[in-house]
């Protein structure tokens, strides 16, 4: 997150500020080949959006131990491509963040879903509280990782769903 | 990097589970983006799953232990 923040971001070259920020990472090669597959659309068709997602508005809360600050957050092909103040571009889905925080999914570093996520995938449990990440299977998982079936496979998981 | 963005109001943000009725999600989430897709739009679950397995190395039989 850090070689996103504001000042990284205007500080980029060729940026000016206002303009779309500094490009987060750089693409991997699979990823460039999309790239180039999205402009050859954009290209053909001069109304596809430039993100799917853009937020505005937001109290940027990085996750740092730093201050919120005031930007816009552009996310496509489900990364984060730009962040910066009044970024100019449309976008499929414009998400007004005015006054509420913007901050990263939180990540819950134990968090044992490993049997709820076969019963509820869409672990509305854990989403509804702003989770993203879940590190599981800690002890106890429905993959097979023993040699008895009915304790480490999806006997195992049925057992302790009852 | 990849999109995973919560947006909410921390006034907002209450659990609402009790010991007699503990399975009462969490409110407050305006928005939840995984890998960039809405999974809480307007503070409704969207239903969508864009989720992925991250492995670590103990996934891999060579590099686990």
């Amino acid at each position: 997150m850090r070689e996103t923040t504001p000042a990284l971001a205007g500080s980029s070259a060729g940026h000016k500020p206002g303009s779309i920020g500094a490009a987060v990472s750089p693409p991997r090669a699979r990823h460039r080949v999309l790239l180039l597959a999205g402009a050859c659309v954009t290209a053909l068709s001069h109304a596809a959006p430039q993100f799917d997602t853009l937020i505005r508005n937001g109290r940027i809360m990085d996750g740092t131990g730093s201050p919120w600050y005031a930007a816009d957050i552009g996310v496509r092909d489900g990364r984060i491509v730009a962040i910066g103040r009044a970024i100019d571009g449309t976008a499929r889905t414009t998400i007004d963040a005015k006054g509420l925080l913007v901050t990263p999914g939180f990540i819950d570093m134990l968090g044992q879903s490993e049997l709820t996520i076969l019963v509820e995938p869409h672990l509305p449990s854990k989403i509804f509280q702003g989770i993203t990440t879940e590190v599981t299977g800690e002890g106890v998982s429905v993959a097979p990782l023993g040699r008895d079936p009915q304790v480490h496979g999806a006997a195992g998981a049925a057992y302790r769903l009852r | 990097m990849w999109a995973d963005i919560d947006i909410f109001d921390p006034e907002e943000i209450r659990d609402t589970a009790t010991f007699d009725s503990p399975n009462q999600l969490a409110v407050g989430m305006r928005y939840v983006l995984v890998n960039g897709v809405p999974v809480i739009a307007e503070g409704k679950a969207t239903n969508a799953l864009p989720g992925q397995v991250l492995r670590g190395p103990g996934a891999n039989p060579r590099t686990s232990r």
